[in-house]
């Protein structure tokens, strides 16, 4: 990976945490909340799965831990098992359409919001799974999700660097 | 629809790291919820939680002048081509006119918390709400003032009408307030008329339930409910809201109670934190009692509510 293209995620995940503090209470709708760190990670692990790592979800997973009073470790656990996951399962799938690529953003990310959840419950937060999936599971996922897509798309309609995206193969030929 | 099947899988040295950072994860979990409200990981959430508190602190105001501007900028877009002189003197008296709307607002706003000081004789400062929650699993909101102005965790919250919540964690200018709302909330409350003592939750759809109630009493709608002071964790005497709806009956005793707050967090900019509220729950009971009764609606010490909580 090029130094540029580190120092946009980089560049991507402070905003990302910024994003998560100043905007996402205020653009909530009902009692979905957007989490702009999932939605960057599981982005980044779908545009590069093969040079996704573990470092970035993990540290982004701490901040929002962190910037969000919830319990530590909880969204660090979440976000690197299953945007990795993501990652993992994208590069063996990955057939150049927009319908795998979406497909695999809905799975990773409804898998990070599911997981959390259960740490929350774990944790003691006063409800049941069945309600808490209803009210605050799927609302945040299907809001993560449309993030996740629009971003996507957008990056992949005019950010995309073929020259930088399957370096192996291009060394190889 | 041909798969990329032929790359390699997770790379043995990314497969440590992911295992170790996973195994930190759960180490982390396992430290946080072990430990308590003073541990390490806590106390650094704090800091934090305090950083991004003040940070809302500055920004807020900026916050407002971003939105003045994007809204005179986007006036200007929409016009280009008329734009004169007199145009834009129309758009600084408008924008005055906002400001000054705006000013009329706030001012309406904190007549109605004077009031609800002047009425109820709580003492305690006026803090702005500059932040809410950036999970959506929390209720919670950031006000502008924190220890360095007397807040101290476990403090009431009250809007104009009624208390909305109770301060969770502070920091030097700014606290965190759990509001009522939240799952993990809870008051000791009792009826007012009644005076039967119950717990008021908060539920993850964001309504009140009336709990603990003795199996026999089953209060009326419209019945208000105040803090009862029991366990320290809410000053006495203090509105929630009233009852809503009853399900509760003589065959089902554990028929939910749903009480409607007076006062939400959403629709608040302002609210009060409560350094000692006089205890009028306690006046009232030693008025129906017959003695003093006149005087006892007369603010009175925290000591002195507190030793009023405790002989009750």
């Amino acid at each position: 990976m090029l130094w540029y293209q580190r120092a946009t995620i980089v560049v991507g995940a402070v905003a990302a945490v910024l994003l998560q503090v100043f905007l996402a209470p205020h653009i909530a709708i009902g009692s979905g909340v957007p989490a702009f760190p999932v939605v960057m990670c599981i982005v980044a692990a779908i545009m590069e799965p093969r040079f996704y790592g573990c470092v970035l979800p993990f540290a982004l997973g701490l901040a929002f831990d962190l910037v969000s009073g919830g319990p530590l470790g909880a969204m660090a656990f979440s976000l690197t098992a299953f945007s990795v996951g993501a990652a993992w399962f994208y590069e063996r799938m990955a057939n150049d359409t927009v319908f795998m690529a979406v497909v695999n953003l809905a799975i990773g990310l409804l898998l990070i919001e599911m997981c959390y959840g259960v740490f929350l419950l774990l944790f003691g937060y006063g409800t049941n799974p069945f309600e808490a999936f209803a009210l605050r599971t799927l609302p945040c996922f299907l809001y993560d999700l449309v993030l996740a897509v629009v971003l996507y798309l957008v990056i992949n309609r005019f950010f995309r660097d073929d020259t930088t995206s399957q370096p192996m193969i291009k060394q190889l030929s | 629809m041909p798969l990329n099947l032929q790359q390699s899988g997770v790379r043995p040295p990314r497969r440590v790291l992911l295992i170790v950072l996973l195994a930190v994860s759960l180490g982390l979990c396992a430290v946080y919820a072990r430990e308590g409200q003073d541990g390490p990981l806590h106390a650094a959430q704090d800091a934090v939680l305090g950083v991004t508190g003040s940070a809302m602190r500055v920004g807020a105001p900026l916050g407002a002048a971003n939105d003045d501007a994007a809204e005179a900028a986007a006036d200007l877009a929409a016009n280009p081509s008329t734009l004169t002189a007199l145009r834009e003197q129309n758009e600084q008296l408008r924008r005055l006119l906002s400001d000054t709307e705006e000013y009329r607002q706030e001012a309406e706003r904190l007549r109605e918390l004077l009031d609800m000081k002047q009425v109820s004789g709580v003492t305690g400062p006026t803090a702005r709400i500059i932040g809410r929650s950036a999970n959506a699993w929390d209720q919670s909101i950031t006000i502008d003032i924190g220890s360095a102005e007397g807040v101290r965790p476990g403090m009431t919250i009250m809007g104009a009408t009624g208390v909305i919540g109770q301060v969770s964690r502070t920091a030097d200018h700014t606290s965190t307030v759990r509001l009522l709302t939240d799952p993990d909330s809870g008051a000791a409350v009792m009826i007012q008329s009644s005076r039967e003592n119950g717990i008021v939750r908060g539920s993850i759809s964001g309504a009140l339930f009336l709990e603990d109630l003795d199996d026999d009493v089953i209060p009326q709608v419209g019945d208000v409910v105040v803090t009862s002071g029991l366990g320290g964790s809410y000053e006495r005497g203090l509105i929630v809201g009233a009852v809503a709806s009853v399900n509760k009956t003589a065959n089902n005793p554990t028929g939910a109670i749903v009480v409607n707050p007076n006062d939400h967090a959403s629709v608040l900019e302002e609210v009060i934190v409560v350094f000692s509220a006089p205890d009028l729950a306690a006046a009232e009971e030693a008025g129906q009692d017959g003695d003093g009764g006149d005087d006892a609606g007369d603010a009175v010490s925290p000591e002195g509510g507190d030793a009023a909580a405790g002989a009750e």
